[in-house]
């Protein structure tokens, strides 16, 4: 009984939502931000009064990347957690540890492996991200633009060199990242 | 004194798994919960720890109620059945675990940590093993380890949920023996989950027999033979006094 997750209400709902991600157009997430965080939209709006602005600059597109990528992180995390149970956890309760100290020294060190191999798999997702980051970035030139949206831009402009070259950069990104993970596999056979 | 476990009740749903239990652990005795799988003495023996909380009853440890106090301020030391070890660290960090985590004011110096890991690393015959990681060490060195790391907290109780289970026939009895020894030598109450009889009979002073969320009988492994309280004691004890019967034929 000591092994299994612990189960409390909504955690299939919570599941879902995280994974939601996967199922729906980033673009479709892209406009959805826009219509929440929004200078017109429910939180945006609020936030307008304090001049806060969320859309059309580099918090955006953070915002939209993290909502494009956790699932990445959690579908690395989740299994193995589940798997390795809480027995570590509880001893270390029993040991005199607080809450934090766990997570600190007995919980993080555990998944620091699938941890670092998630943010690998979100980071190869997340330079190549267009649609959702076109959304809320705004395309403003020299200010919020990604790779990607830059090769459209040098496309669009009929510079393709310009356009190739910029896409080039990306093919290598996406290549050192495989690389990586390569690497991490081969050390850490049991990470995922 | 000592624990004192008054009428504790725990049901998940509606399935009733401790029903109204009573047991009392004196100063330096060693108790043995003997029953089946789904008898319960997992789950008190969490209760026990305040891994998990009853519904009913009181538990009292020297005098004071812990009914609802957190595991991490009860300084029970536990030995889980699967020993639990931090696969990440040594096992000398593994020992000091619990001294490092002690607030500022109550925790001894890096040297103090560092002496009393080796006094209970040697005390369980596995100093030469403090730079080792725990998927370097065989079973039995697995169990010393978790033992050693549950004393270190100077722990007013010990807990073991089946700390024998994850090993090999041949070596239990050995480990057996050094576990009594140690907690004699510790001069520390004990509480030992099994559903091995003839292990809860070596140990243990007195032995609980559990069915079905309840106690059938707390008595002495003599007391318990003589005298079964109900025929499930007699029953899951026979194996046992034929055995012992075949002891003594020999």
């Amino acid at each position: 009984m000591g092994g299994d997750a612990v189960p409390f209400p909504g955690r299939r709902a919570l599941v879902t939502i995280i994974e939601l991600p996967f199922s729906i157009s980033p673009i479709v997430a892209g406009l959805c931000y826009l219509l929440v965080y929004g200078s017109t939209g429910l939180v945006g709006g609020f936030l307008d009064q304090w001049n806060i602005q969320l859309m059309f600059n580099l918090t955006g597109i953070v915002l939209v990347s993290l909502f494009v990528t956790c699932p990445f992180v959690a579908r690395e995390l989740i299994p193995l957690m589940e798997i390795s149970g809480r027995d570590q956890e509880e001893a270390a309760l029993t040991l005199g540890a607080n809450g934090w100290q766990t997570f600190f020294y007995v919980t993080l060190p555990n998944i620091r492996w699938a941890l670092l191999y998630g943010a690998i798999l979100a980071n190869a997702r997340v330079i190549g991200e267009f649609g959702a980051v076109s959304v809320v970035s705004g395309n403003i030139r020299g200010e919020t633009m990604t790779l990607p949206l830059q090769v459209q831009l040098l496309y669009d402009d009929y510079n393709v060199a310009g356009a190739f070259a910029a896409a080039t950069i990306l093919a290598v990104i996406a290549v050192i990242t495989l690389i990586l993970r390569a690497v991490i596999e081969s050390r850490h056979p049991n990470v995922h | 004194m000592g624990l004192e476990i008054e009428n504790v009740s725990k049901s998940y749903g509606s399935n009733l798994v401790l029903d109204a239990v009573d047991l009392d652990v004196q100063p330096g005795e060693f108790v043995a919960l003997l029953g089946p799988s789904g008898s319960g003495k997992t789950t008190l023996l969490r209760i026990i720890a305040g891994l998990q909380f009853a519904e009913g009853g009181r538990l009292v440890m020297e005098g004071e109620d812990i009914t609802g106090l957190e595991a991490r301020l009860r300084r029970f030391g536990m030995v889980f059945q699967s020993y639990a070890l931090f696969e990440h660290m040594s096992v000398a960090d593994n020992t000091a675990f619990g001294l490092k985590m002690r607030p500022r004011g109550s925790r001894p110096s890096r040297s103090g940590i560092g002496e009393r890991v080796k006094t209970l690393l040697d005390m369980a015959e596995i100093g030469h093993l403090a730079e080792r990681y725990p998927s370097q060490l065989s079973g039995g060195q697995r169990q010393r380890v978790a033992l050693a790391r549950a004393l270190a907290i100077e722990p007013r109780l010990l807990l073991l949920d089946e700390p024998f289970s994850a090993l090999d026939t041949k070596i239990r009895k050995g480990l057996r023996s050094a576990l009594r020894d140690l907690q004699r030598k510790v001069g520390i109450s004990a509480i030992l989950v099994t559903h091995d009889q003839e292990e809860a009979f070596e140990i243990a002073d007195r032995i609980a027999v559990m069915s079905e969320g309840r106690i059938e009988q707390f008595g002495t492994a003599e007391e318990l033979l003589r005298t079964p309280a109900s025929p499930f004691v007699a029953e899951f004890l026979e194996g046992m006094a034929n055995y012992e019967n075949q002891g003594a034929g020999i």
